[in-house]
């Protein structure tokens, strides 16, 4: 466990009631953040995201799955199906999320501890990214209905840490699968209802994933005395007693939301929290859908450059 | 004057005997015959039964026995047949003892007690004849039933088994299975939510449970204190035609004949009002 | 494969029903089980029914039977002493309580469950009276519909559980859930109104008296207006919850 001493939580505690942070932002301002995409070449999309000191690495992988609809298994890892889960659910692929903390990053995530927050962060990945309101397309991921589904897992690597981990790990899943391409399937009819499908190696030929623009941010707010402050460092972190996860999309919804910590709120704190919340999340999908494109265009233009004697 | 009466008169106040010296306190009623709760040795305590209250089983009972409370539901699912067996259905009896029901209890896999009950009932379905396997038959070699059957201790009193015995039974006597064809070209089952039919007991095996203490007193259907202060327990189950379908002694001290017969005809008498016990309940429901 | 208890076949399934092809009279109803939309299934609590424990409680509404039990304070581990005391929390749905059986190894929904009622306890208790030791609070779902209406229900039924075992607590915990059906903040929605997963669900815990929130939870899409209405609604909801609660602690005096 990091430790932080009454006086220095006391001086965070009043430097945010007066709006000025020990690194001199306000309590509403995001720190910046370096993207690289496309970094991992076997992987299908990556991403590596470092907000400060906070840095993660993403991969995501297509393959293909069996459709289930109702999961037998009682894998810890396994997206488990909501308990209440229709059967006729057969026509939709899945995302698999599973986050895992480099001992090396804190202190916090040394032994045992590093399991109730891998699963916690999973937990809360897996259940924003499966379902409406994570943007993706679920039914465009399926090939033969009730048969075979593509399955994207998305795998993220917490190398470093100073706060706010949530949030990098969002905005780097959302460039990841900006990043992530899905190989063209064809699916050809070989009589009686039978179906087959054929995956074409061309990498020219592979498609973005339907959706990825609607994949939502999480925006975390930590209630510090009575105030509340966006993207904590890990030093504010150990101030806050509650902390609140909102998911925001592109068009300002909430996607999630959710307590954490062992504090609790006014209503009507909660009530203005939310409002900042869509402020915030919007603003952060503009910048990172900005940079994202603007890494592009270098990326085509360096492609274009021709080496070699032989042009 | 204070200080000379209490010298001459230390005397506890009974919470704190029993506390303190449990035996000698059982001893002081049993002498009497009555038992601190005040029941009489072969007296069984209170039990109540109320079936299919939950919606989410098949069938399912709720048991009080005194402080003793069980949950029994049962799920019905259709699974493939066994090669060797076409025919034959499944019987899954689990008993949990969760924490929840007494501090005794830890987390985790279920302790030696859960473990060694589940395997006796299971036992006794595998041997005894309860149901005819082959009536879980839907479609030969292609489906059967799954009956999982599982009883969740809430409160936990002693002779549980006695508890997850009756609960099972009378669960299995509430159990409604929704009427299923199967369909041969899409290998699947579909029910029909209206037609529903109930499965059929070959028998009706209900078990008593005997603890004695200081080799002589025999005390029916004991509480958990009982149980742990009590030497040996004996356990009997029989059916309809009163005859024997199971006798657990499991270890403890020696006991004659006489006293076992004694016990015998006691646990005849109280299977059978228990079976009356079900039968009303079913026919008020 | 458990050894330690009886196994069936590897895989089973549900039979699969029939569609039963329902001409629904009434579709400009927001809601398919003739309940207005602010309407809370009528709630029945009772204390005191697990005889080793040092509380407990059973909660019942319609179809929903939750059972807890809490025991504790006891003595933490030597690895977990603080100045403060710990809360252990363990959300089990009993086998047969939803429509597919759940094994008994608690998945990963189970465990989530834990966390959240642990944390919407956290600022209700008064932890610091009991340092270097947790309390343990137990939860069994006998009869689950509506898994969200099943995890706000069970948060109300160990808050009067704690109260039972005389855990002392700056108020009790009140808990409400909500789904959101075209547009219409609905109270309390059953399993067949969560099943449709378009609808958004909202799980609120909230402490009447002190006016606090103790936890929010909410998964699906919403317009910011909207989660604020149904953080209204939900606390609204408490409000009355509350009252049944102080009813059932009155009554068991």
């Amino acid at each position: 466990m990091n430790l932080i001493s009454p006086s220095e939580k006391d001086f965070i505690t009043k430097g945010i009631e007066s709006d000025l942070r020990n690194d001199g932002r306000t309590r509403i301002a995001y720190r910046d953040f370096i993207i690289e995409t496309g970094i991992v070449s076997q992987a299908s999309g990556s991403c590596r995201l470092r907000l400060s000191k906070t840095d993660v690495l993403i991969g995501v992988k297509v393959e293909i799955g069996d459709i289930v609809s109702n999961t037998t298994s009682d894998n810890n890892n396994e997206q488990e199906q909501d308990i209440v889960n229709s059967q006729s659910e057969n026509d939709k692929g899945r995302i698999v999320c599973s986050v895992e903390c480099s001992p090396s990053a804190s202190r916090d995530f040394e032994g045992r501890g590093a399991n109730d927050i891998n699963n916690e962060l999973s937990q809360i990945m897996n259940r924003v990214l499966n379902g409406p309101q994570g943007g993706i397309d679920l039914k465009s991921l399926c090939i033969i209905p009730g048969a075979q589904c593509w399955v994207i897992y998305v795998d993220v690597l917490v190398l470093d840490y100073d706060g706010n981990l949530l949030d990098t790990i969002f905005l780097a899943t959302r460039a990841a699968l900006q990043n992530t391409r899905i190989p063209k399937v064809e699916i050809q009819d070989i009589g009686n209802g039978q179906l087959e499908f054929e995956i074409s190696d061309d990498i020219e030929d592979a498609e973005k994933i339907k959706g990825w623009e609607d994949v939502p941010v999480t925006v975390t707010l930590n209630k510090i005395g009575q105030k509340y402050i966006i993207d904590a460092t890990a030093m504010e972190e150990l101030c806050t007693d509650t902390k609140i996860i909102i998911a925001v999309n592109k068009s300002g919804e909430i996607c999630a939301m959710q307590k954490s910590l062992y504090g609790s709120l006014n209503p009507s704190l909660l009530t203005e929290m939310i409002r900042t919340a869509k402020d915030i999340g919007k603003v952060l999908i503009k910048n990172i859908d900005t940079t994202l494109e603007h890494e592009q265009v270098m990326a085509s233009r360096a492609n274009n450059k021709k080496f070699g004697f032989f042009i | 004057m204070n200080e000379v009466s209490n010298k001459d008169s230390f005397v506890l106040d009974a919470n704190t005997f029993a506390k303190l010296h449990p035996k000698e306190f059982y001893r002081k009623f049993l002498t009497n015959n009555i038992r601190p709760d005040g029941r009489l040795l072969k007296k069984f305590r209170k039990t109540s039964i109320n079936l299919n209250s939950l919606k989410s089983a098949e069938g399912s009972c709720v048991l009080k026995m005194g402080k003793t409370s069980v949950v029994c539901g049962i799920k019905a699912e259709v699974a493939e047949p066994r090669v060797d067996d076409p025919r034959k259905g499944y019987i899954v009896p689990n008993v949990e003892l969760s924490p929840i029901c007494s501090s005794i209890f830890k987390p985790g896999p279920p302790g030696e007690l859960a473990q060694s009950i589940s395997e006796r009932i299971d036992k006794l379905f595998k041997q005894c004849k309860i149901i005819d396997l082959d009536k879980l038959c839907i479609s030969e070699k292609n489906a059967v039933w799954v009956l999982y059957i599982d009883v969740i201790c809430l409160s936990y009193d002693g002779n549980i088994f006695d508890a997850a015995l009756y609960s099972i039974i009378s669960a299995l006597k509430s159990l409604k299975l929704p009427e299923v064809t199967f369909i041969e070209e899409e290998g699947k089952a579909e029910a029909s939510k209206e037609k529903t039919i109930s499965l059929e007991l070959l028998s009706i095996p209900l078990s008593a449970t005997y603890v004695v203490f200081d080799d002589k007193y025999v005390l029916a259907d004991p509480n958990e204190e009982e149980e742990n202060l009590s030497s040996t327990s004996i356990t009997f189950i029989y059916n309809e035609e009163h005859k024997l379908c199971g006798i657990s002694k499991l270890g403890g001290i020696p006991l004659s004949s006489e006293l076992i017969q004694d016990c015998m005809s006691s646990a005849i008498e109280r299977t059978d009002s228990l079976r009356e016990l079900l039968e009303s309940t079913l026919q008020r429901n | 494969m458990d050894k330690r208890r009886i196994n069936g076949p590897e895989i089973s399934v549900k039979p699969i029903e029939k569609k039963i092809t329902q001409t629904n009279s009434n579709d400009n109803e927001i809601r398919k089980n003739n309940r207005s939309i602010e309407n809370i299934r009528p709630i029945f609590i009772k204390p005191n029914v697990i005889k080793k424990a040092n509380g407990s409680a059973y909660y019942e509404a319609e179809n929903i039977k939750v059972i807890c039990g809490v025991y504790g304070p006891r003595s933490s581990k030597r690895s977990m002493v603080s100045d403060e005391g710990n809360i252990y929390c363990e959300f089990k749905f009993a086998p047969f309580s939803c429509n597919k059986r759940c094994g008994y190894i608690r998945n990963a929904q189970e465990r989530e469950y834990s966390l959240i009622i642990q944390q919407a306890f956290l600022p209700a208790i008064r932890l610091n009276l009991y340092p270097k030791s947790t309390i343990d609070i137990y939860i069994t779902v006998l009869e689950n519909d509506g898994t969200t209406a099943c995890l706000a229900a069970a948060i109300t039924c160990a808050s009067i559980a704690l109260t039972d075992a005389g855990i002392q607590m700056y108020d009790l915990v009140a808990a409400a859930s909500a789904t959101c059906i075209k547009g219409n903040i609905c109270l309390d929605p059953d399993a067949s109104e969560e099943e449709n997963d378009t609808n958004s669900k909202f799980m609120l815990s909230y402490m009447p008296s002190l006016k606090q929130i103790t936890h929010v939870l909410c998964t699906g899409k919403m317009e910011a207006e909207q989660s604020i209405e149904a953080i209204n609604t939900c606390i609204d909801a408490c409000n009355s919850i509350k009252t049944v609660m102080d009813h059932c602690l009155i009554n068991s005096l």
